[in-house]
């Protein structure tokens, strides 16, 4: 930084002491900046290059299903969940219904979670929220690991 | 005998750099870019979610790696509404706190920028209507005072709130009251409890800066935690500062940098704000130090010269090394 102009400090000036317990050195005030961002963007582009980045259920890695250990296809709303952990936020009532847990069938699990009747089966479990106080995928898994 | 001539109090003690305007408003100009385009790249996200064909804004959000970390590390799965992204996100946060303490607040949190902006409509506001001006310039109370002080703490009490009650129930807890879940979701127009903290957040933007950032942000308090253990942080050299306080009254999160030698709070967002108000060059800058002492008993303080020096040792209050506090004038240090 080139500083052309001067600034005359007054004895007047009564500024508190500085007094620091460390060993310190300057550094341009831009560099630690550049390197917290530098550091940002290379932790997700190496979670990326090493498979680890997803931002939905439907990709694979993380929806790796449990008990398979195969990825569930993206976008595969034909296939169902085989363990309750399988069961994702993307995936709909149907699929749930159709995984054949025990016990459970379409009127158990509206009941269970006072679904309202108007509220299809090809919808996504992760807006049921909106429509039913009190379900939520994890509550969901919950109830069909105990049936 | 020599004799020693008087000094004329017109004289000044020392002349330093005067930091030019243009410095201080390409800083500032890059801030507000890096703030916009997080801004704008969340709008785009929120955009693309609700027109149901792309992720929710949620998987976004560093904090959901934290909140999701100890589900992770036990089951290696995560929350529900949380995705891998999260935790990478928060791992690369984690590593912007150690290499520049809260620039991602400062720099890059798009709930953080929302406020700034809010309060810098009311400053706007007040720069035009003369009775709003004079109440924003009103100074704080001492009741005020401490209540901020604790207040400051409410956000390490919502920290373990979220952590440990999403570590417990394997539930995001801090969901149903966390106003950036529902400023992510307001094209849906959903009335819930956290849209009524939202509400009370842009209410309180106008009159506090940062108010959520301050008082409740758990990613600021994560952050501010992680940033302990980094080396970087704005200091200050007090035989070139003028005293002026221009530094403190351009700290949103209103740290008292004009008595400070180190900014090591948990609250510094990294802004550069206090860096880029002072009109001395060797005043405030940043530097890196080891984080631990020089030695026992001893501290390192600087000369005229801005090299160091060793002194006695100071205790340092929260993110305040030194300063009035210690009731220490400059001359007995040298």
């Amino acid at each position: 930084m080139s500083a052309t102009a001067t600034l005359r400090i007054p004895r007047s000036a009564d500024p508190a002491p500085t007094r620091t317990r460390l060993r310190t050195r300057r550094v341009p005030a831009a560099a630690p900046l550049a390197l917290s961002l530098l550091l940002l963007v290379a932790a997700v582009g190496a979670a990326q290059l090493a498979g680890f980045w997803s931002t939905s259920g439907r990709a694979p890695g993380v929806a790796a299903s449990s008990s398979t250990g195969e990825p569930v296809t993206e976008k595969d709303t034909s296939s169902v969940p085989v363990s309750p952990e399988d069961v994702k936020g993307w995936m709909t009532l149907d699929q749930v219904v159709r995984a054949g847990f025990p016990g459970v069938t379409e009127a158990s699990l509206r009941a269970q979670f006072a679904i309202p009747a108007d509220v299809a089966l090809a919808t996504p479990l992760k807006d049921l929220e909106a429509v039913a106080p009190g379900f939520d995928v994890t509550a969901l898994r919950e109830w069909l690991a105990s049936r | 005998m020599p004799t020693s001539t008087p000094r004329r109090p017109s004289q000044p003690r020392m002349e330093v750099p005067r930091r030019p305007a243009s410095w201080r408003r390409r800083l500032r100009r890059s801030r507000r870019t890096a703030q916009a385009a997080v801004v704008a790249l969340v709008a785009g996200i929120m955009l693309a979610a609700w027109r149901a064909d792309g992720s929710s804004a949620e998987v976004f959000c560093p904090f959901g790696g934290f909140e999701t970390l100890w589900t992770w590390l036990t089951t290696g799965r995560t929350t529900s509404h949380l995705h891998s992204a999260n935790l990478v996100l928060a791992a690369g946060v984690a590593l912007m706190a150690l290499a520049a303490r809260g620039s991602f607040c400062g720099w890059l949190c798009p709930f953080g920028s929302l406020q700034e902006a809010l309060y810098g409509l009311s400053r706007w506001a007040g720069r035009r209507i003369p009775a709003l001006g004079r109440w924003q310039r009103r100074p704080a109370g001492p009741g005020w005072r401490r209540a901020d002080r604790v207040l400051r703490l409410g956000r390490y009490g919502v920290l373990a709130f979220a952590v440990v009650g999403a570590g417990v129930t394997g539930t995001l807890v801090f969901r149903d009251v966390d106003p950036w879940h529902a400023l992510i979701g307001v094209l849906e127009f959903e009335l819930s409890l956290a849209f009524a903290v939202l509400v009370a957040v842009v209410l309180l933007s106008f009159v506090v800066p940062r108010p959520f950032c301050r008082y409740a942000c758990p990613l600021g308090a994560t952050l501010g935690l992680i940033g302990r253990l980094s080396p970087v942080a704005v200091e200050r050299d007090a035989s070139a500062c003028l005293g002026c306080d221009l530094c403190t009254r351009a700290c949103p999160m209103a740290l008292q940098v004009h008595t400070a030698s180190r900014v090591t709070s948990g609250q510094c967002i990294g802004c550069l704000e206090c860096v880029a108000a002072c009109p001395s060059v060797p005043a405030l800058g940043v530097s890196v130090a080891l984080p631990w002492p020089v030695g026992a008993g001893s501290v390192a303080t600087r000369d005229e010269g801005g090299g160091l020096q060793h002194g006695t040792r100071a205790d340092g209050a929260d993110g305040v090394e030194a300063g009035r506090a210690g009731q220490v004038k400059e001359g007995a240090l040298r």
